[in-house]
């Protein structure tokens, strides 16, 4: 069987539920990865992707009791899994190692 | 505390059976509109609303169809097939009404014959139209779970049949005539399905 691999966005979203820990709720991860990414993402959008990523096990998720300022609707925490760690831990690896020895001769702040 | 906009919720919860994915979406949007109108004003915090639910729909109907299932089709068609003959039924009573009336004031007005003039088809297209806005509104009364579902089935489906038959048996009418009412008949029964939903 082969491990579910992350997308660019199922990635950021991962980092966010991390970064985010006990807080990482739709739409706290929603304005995390907008401002990391500087794009606009929708509600959908993110949901989806915490969908997708509940789906490969990577997030397991809980519901609070109802909110007042959702309309009455529960909201949903979400936390890393350990399958998700070792997702993350392996992009990490793959990221590092696709990007060694480029830092040398890219300037990200051109005069 | 600001409430969303009550028709376009309903509008939202209308597209999806309810789960947790739909009432996380709506929460959300219902949560993060409170914030923004307290900071931008209620104005501002509506127009953010409007456009997140359109961005927010595709991502509704999407949930909706991976959750779809065999008893759902076979529910959807018992929705949709009743709806459809009692729309064609009530078109076929008003376009026989409208022909009998023109007819004994003395002019002919074939609604669904050779174009006589720019008037006919209007008032063919018009006609269908408002049949289409009532199937939408049966099809969304029949089940009260996915109205909006139904609606925008039913008009799918029509849409179907208005093809079939003019590839199949073929149409006296210019060709733009069966592309209007394609885009009629879905107009129509989403506009029905949402009517349904503001009054329900």
């Amino acid at each position: 069987m082969t491990t579910p691999t992350l997308g660019a966005l199922e990635l950021t979203v991962l980092l966010a539920v991390v970064r985010l820990g006990d807080d990482a709720h739709g739409l706290a991860i929603r304005r995390d990865v907008s401002a990391r990414m500087r794009h606009d993402y929708s509600v959908g959008a993110i949901y989806t992707t915490l969908q997708r990523l509940e789906e490969k096990g990577f997030v397991s998720s809980r519901l609070t009791d109802p909110l007042p300022q959702r309309g009455g609707r529960s909201r949903r925490q979400f936390k890393v899994s350990a399958a998700g760690q070792r997702a993350l831990g392996a992009a990490h690896r793959v990221a590092t190692s696709v990007w060694a020895g480029v830092h040398t001769t890219i300037h990200p702040h051109p005069a | 505390m600001i409430a969303p906009p009550i028709t376009v919720e309903r509008l939202l919860e209308a597209l999806s059976t309810k789960t947790d994915f739909r009432d996380g979406i709506l929460g959300d949007l219902a949560e993060e509109f409170a914030l923004r109108a307290e900071r931008d004003g209620a104005a501002a915090a509506r127009r953010w609303y409007y456009r997140e639910s359109i961005r927010a729909t595709p991502h509704l109907l999407r949930d909706w169809a991976r959750g779809l299932r065999a008893p759902d089709v076979r529910h959807l068609a018992d929705v949709v097939i009743p709806s459809f003959v009692f729309a064609e039924t009530l078109l076929f009573f008003v376009e026989l009404t409208v022909v009998s009336v023109t007819k004994a004031l003395g002019f002919s007005l074939v609604v669904f014959g050779p174009p006589g003039g720019p008037i006919v088809p209007v008032v063919g297209l018009t006609i269908l139209a408002m049949g289409a806005i009532m199937g939408g509104w049966i099809a969304a009364w029949f089940d009260e779970r996915t109205p909006l579902i139904n609606a925008l089935a039913l008009g799918v489906a029509w849409s179907c049949v208005i093809i079939a038959m003019s590839a199949v048996v073929g149409t006296r009418e210019p060709i733009w005539y069966p592309v209007c009412a394609t885009a009629m008949v879905v107009a129509g029964t989403t506009i029905g399905g949402i009517l349904h939903v503001r009054a329900a």
